[in-house]
């Protein structure tokens, strides 16, 4: 009997510092909201099954540091995402403008195949904080970042609150439903990724005393 | 081996591992896995290379572990121990590297599984990890460890509680070691490289705190238990010892600063003391201690401010009552005894965040700022100081001022003041200075009533006023800063330069006692005294607010005076003292014209004339005469003969602007001296008849004909004037008419005695239109000037065109459309100017003015 291959959806969460983006995966994760602030040091996932389409899949979202110097190993483990998920904070006008640069720095480091229809969502956070705080005139001004970062594609934008949890569960489904959809291509078209490097004859695969004797 | 190979060796090796698990032949799986682990031992990468290939193998763990997992609830009943058995297996292998991240992987798989010995399988995990002493793969390993585990940690009771956070803090230790080890690997010449590479390592570290940070979080606990106290009891001590014992500059400063990042402010609150007094005193003495304080201090008031916008909508049930300052404090005096070579720039980081947690935290408590700039002052600011100590003073002096409800913050914070005096680059005290009067000046309710607050502030802005500056460095300011020449291009002011005085000339309005106009103008006079007279050569900028200023309040006084006088009251005293305020006054503008006159007379006989003015309007006749004395001595020293304002356009054939300086002064004499109204006929005449002399005495033809004639309409409001006996009789009346009538004469003789044709008849024809205005009639039917006279001056003016007219005439054929011919012109224009004034009088005959004019 043959298992059915079960589905690994890796999402990466980025965004500026003090946009939410753990709360958000908090949310979504295990249903909790911290009103402390922890900064994210380093990077590290949750995991959670849900159901898309009719299939289970497990989505592996991986949770970002915004801080520079909380990310001091690189950010590897961009590799292999499915989909890339932008939070700014609808208070903040720079995490707005950072959104392209976030962008940028992802297709960059991760080195996806197909840069030109990576899956991407936009999240404004915190739409619960008082109307009078948020930026003027926000979905102008958001409509000019993703017609000139994003080259006009329509990526989906969600307004969420990982404090009452709004719309978070939503977002969510999308992204899972994105990042399935992103796989399903790659398995289409890059099949077993190893194919690649089928010439890449390995000689040294045994014994060649490279790696100390321990 | 590059890093390129083992990227493709991972891939080929877990693509094959892959397959076989799709085959489900899970021992060649295995058996490919151990291959790519293998990599993991390799020694040459950095640490982001190294991380790049971890990830990899991370990635394809995760594969082979999510198909153990599914194996073994397909299996679960038949073959419960099959993980068990796993476990043993992967032990087996040869390389301790490739066998332990196969073990943590199985492990952590087993410890998932219902009724798994998951304790015994942590503690023999963490047990055999010791067995990797190399630094970077121990580390990487250990942070695999961590990762997998993270959600499978036992909390369900005390005792699990317990020994996870053993397991955790272990673990923290562990690494701690490993991370510090690095710096002493290699060759001594590496030593930046190793420096770099820990840098790099740092969050596998942290990560650990992370950890601990998180199941604190998650634990429930039972009735008596308490997160606060548990980790101040249990967890911060361990830690810290750790971060202390390792006396490592880069673990320590790293491994605190996540401390703070990590856990929740709550906790600080509790640990404060604890972690200033037992942990950063003993951390290496090299280490910035001020920039953990800087961050501590950085969360606590953001904390406060979020705190801020939850009132209301949260509980703020244990909202920690923490007087943080004095803990600041103290930590810091004992440091400062403890270490007194401590860099400045520690000292300014310091004392900058604690300005900043005063001013959020005790936002009316000014006794903790005083503290901070006492001890600045003398402690700090003792030596001699260059320019950076400069800047830092400047920064810590600056700190609070846009935080300051009202500027007036500043009086009670007596230390400030001599801290500023410790900022002995007059730049900075402008700059200072500049910032005080940019914020006083954005408060629009701010008012200074009282000599404190006047010297609270002015003292701040002495050096403005004085504005020592030394001389202009062409060259380093060319282009850059915007200057301008005055005093007649003698001297150069920069643009910020005005636009300080400008500021001090605001400060000054702002010198307000409502109640008390008389206090007003002391005060104001002692500005001048004490602040404004400290430098002569800026007086000009800001004398004349200052004196409009106080004339404002005089007015003001005066209503105040009529007032009492037409409720019958006694206003001796009132006047008594209106009197030495002018006085006082007077003494103000003496000295701006004493320093000034040379470029400023005209400025100066203006504010006189306006003192002048005042001084009527307050019935102090004797004071508004000497003013008017004043102003013909400035007329007489500075504005007869000008030579500063040579330059200035002058056209004779215009009888209102473009004219000389002394034919101005005049005019704005003659304009001041006939709005009087309190004076007496004596004073007033003898100050009319002298600017009727000065006029006649005027260098140029038109300018004496002008002057003349405008001096004129003075003796006309003087014949109304009561005299010393207030006989105001027809004879004198008469005498004043007479004189009247003797200027317009002079006027004409003048006018007649100009050279140029054209000039001379413009000045006829505006004679004539004065003449006009002397026609009018008194009740009794008496003219000054009657038709008779205006009828021979209109003849006298066709005869002169007449003439004109016939020396014109041969030319006129060729200039009668070239504008370009000035005489032509300017004959045209009077002929029309004549027409219009008989037009006129032809118009107001039909009223039964001007009856025997003949037009």
């Amino acid at each position: 009997m043959t298992l059915r291959k079960k589905t690994l959806l890796k999402v990466i969460i980025l965004g500026d510092s003090g946009v939410g983006k753990t709360s958000l995966m908090q949310q979504f994760v295990n249903n909790k909201f911290l009103h402390q602030y922890k900064a994210t040091i380093g990077a590290d996932f949750l995991t959670k099954e849900i159901t898309v389409d009719n299939k289970v899949v497990t989505l592996q979202i991986w949770d970002t540091a915004g801080q520079e110097r909380f990310q001091s190993l690189g950010v590897a483990f961009y590799r292999g995402a499915d989909c890339c998920v932008l939070c700014y904070d609808v208070t903040n006008e720079k995490s707005l403008n950072n959104l392209t640069s976030w962008k940028d720095e992802f297709l960059v480091q991760s080195n996806v195949a197909n840069p030109q229809d990576f899956p991407f969502i936009i999240i404004g956070n915190k739409i619960d904080i008082e109307e009078s705080r948020k930026i003027p005139s926000l979905s102008k001004k958001l409509n000019n970042i993703t017609n000139q970062g994003f080259g006009g594609l329509n990526y989906p934008v969600f307004e969420t609150s990982a404090k009452d949890s709004i719309n978070v569960e939503a977002a969510f489904e999308v992204i899972a439903k994105m990042a399935l959809q992103q796989e399903e291509l790659n398995e289409v078209n890059g099949g077993d990724v190893s194919d690649d490097y089928n010439d890449a004859i390995n000689i040294h695969l045994e014994g060649n005393g490279s790696g100390c004797a321990c | 081996m590059s890093l390129q190979s083992s990227i493709n060796t991972i891939n080929q090796q877990s693509g094959l591992m892959k397959q076989n698990l799709n085959d489900n032949n899970l021992l060649q799986a295995l058996k490919h896995c151990l291959n790519f682990l293998n990599e993991l031992r390799i020694n040459k990468l950095s640490p982001k290379q190294y991380y790049e290939i971890y990830m990899m193998v991370f990635d394809s763990l995760e594969v082979l572990l999510n198909h153990l997992a599914q194996t073994t609830q397909k299996k679960k009943k038949k073959d419960t121990p099959y993980l068990a058995d796993l476990y043993e297996l992967v032990q087996y292998s040869g390389n301790i590297i490739p066998r332990l991240y196969m073990m943590i992987m199985v492990g952590t798989t087993y410890m998932a599984t219902p009724g798994a010995p998951t304790k015994e399988i942590m503690k023999d995990m963490i047990e055999m990890c010791r067995g990797v002493q190399h630094p970077i793969r121990g580390l990487f390993l250990r942070y695999y460890l961590s990762q997998r585990i993270k959600d499978l940690l036992p909390l369900d009771n005390e005792e699990d509680f317990n020994e996870t956070v053993h397991f955790l803090v272990s673990n923290f230790i562990e690494m701690t070691k490993l991370w510090v080890r690095l710096q002493h690997q290699g060759h001594s010449s590496e030593r930046e490289l190793r420096y770099k590479e820990r840098k790099e390592l740092k969050i596998l570290v942290g990560s650990n705190l992370v950890r601990l940070s998180q199941i604190i979080d998650d634990y429930q606990g039972g009735e008596s238990y308490s997160s606060i106290n548990y980790y101040a009891e249990n967890i911060l001590p361990t830690i810290t010892e750790q971060i202390i014992q390792c006396r490592d500059h880069l673990a320590q400063s790293y491994l605190i600063d996540v401390l703070i990042q990590i856990f929740p402010d709550d906790f600080h609150f509790a640990t404060l003391p604890f972690l200033l007094n037992d942990v950063f005193i003993n951390l290496h003495p090299l280490l910035k201690k001020s920039e953990l304080v800087a961050t501590l201090i950085e969360r606590f008031v953001n904390y406060h401010n979020n705190e801020a916008e939850m009132v209301g909508k949260l509980s703020l049930e244990n909202k920690p009552q923490v007087d943080l300052f004095p803990i600041f404090w103290d930590f810091y005096v004992k440091l400062h005894e403890m270490d007194s070579e401590l860099p400045i720039d520690e000292h300014s980081i310091f004392l900058q965040s604690f300005i900043t947690l005063s001013l959020t935290y005790y936002p009316d408590n000014y006794q903790n700022l005083d503290t901070i700039y006492q001890f600045a002052t003398e402690k700090l600011a003792t030596k001699e100081s260059g320019s950076e100590e400069q800047d830092l003073w400047f920064r810590l002096l600056v700190a609070p001022i846009q935080h300051f409800q009202s500027i007036k913050t500043l009086f009670k914070l007596p230390f400030f003041f001599e801290f500023y005096h410790k900022l002995t680059s007059v730049q900075y005290q402008k700059q200072l200075s500049l910032e005080i009067i940019n914020k006083l000046l954005s408060d629009k309710n701010e008012q200074f009533s009282t000599t404190e607050d006047i010297d609270g502030i002015f003292k701040y802005l002495l050096v403005l006023i004085k504005d020592p500056t030394e001389k202009l460095d062409t060259a380093k300011n060319l282009g850059i800063t915007k200057t301008y020449k005055v005093n007649n291009g003698e001297g150069i002011v920069t643009q910020e330069f005005l636009s300080n005085q400008e500021k001090i000339c605001k400060v000054i309005h702002l010198i307000e006692t409502p109640t008390d106009p008389f206090k007003n103008i002391s005060n104001l006079m002692y500005v001048r005294k004490k602040y404004l007279n400290k430098e002569f050569k800026n007086i000009i900028y800001t004398y004349p607010a200052l004196i409009m200023k106080i004339l404002n309040k005089l007015r003001l006084i005066g209503y105040y005076v009529a007032e009492l006088k037409k409720q019958g009251k006694d206003i001796t005293h009132q006047e008594l003292l209106i009197t030495s305020n002018f006085k006082n006054l007077s003494v103000i503008i003496d000295e701006l014209y004493h320093y000034h006159q040379e470029y400023h007379s005209e400025l100066i006989l203006k504010i006189y004339l306006n003192a002048a003015s005042a001084a009527d309007q307050l019935s102090q006749q004797s004071l508004s005469y000497e003013l008017f004395n004043q102003c013909f001595v400035v007329y007489e020293e500075n504005l007869i003969l000008n030579p500063s304002h040579n330059n200035r356009q002058i056209n004779p054939h215009d009888s209102l602007g473009e004219a000389s300086v002394p034919y101005q002064s005049i005019l704005l004499i003659a304009d001041k001296l006939y709005t009087l109204r309190n004076f007496n006929k004596e004073n007033y005449e003898n100050l009319i008849t002298k600017l009727t002399l000065y006029g006649s005495k005027l260098l140029k033809k038109q300018d004496q004909c002008r002057a003349v004639y405008f001096c004129a309409h003075l003796w006309w409001w003087c014949a109304y004037l009561p005299d010393e006996q207030d006989n105001n009789s027809r004879e004198n009346v008469d005498d004043d008419f007479k004189r009247i009538l003797e200027c317009l004469q002079k006027a004409l003789r003048v006018a007649d005695s100009c050279m140029d044709p054209y000039l001379s008849l413009k000045l006829f024809i505006e004679i004539l239109n004065r003449c006009l205005i002397f026609n009018v009639a008194d009740d009794e039917g008496n003219t000054v000037i009657d038709a008779k006279y205006i009828n021979g001056l209109i003849d006298l003016i066709r005869t002169n065109i007449d003439n004109l007219n016939d020396e014109e005439d041969p030319a006129r054929a060729f200039n009668e459309e070239d504008e370009n011919n000035q005489e032509a012109r300017l004959f045209r224009f009077s002929r029309e100017y004549f027409q219009r004034t008989l037009e006129y009088i032809a118009e107001e005959q039909q009223a039964d003015v001007f009856e025997g004019i003949v037009v």
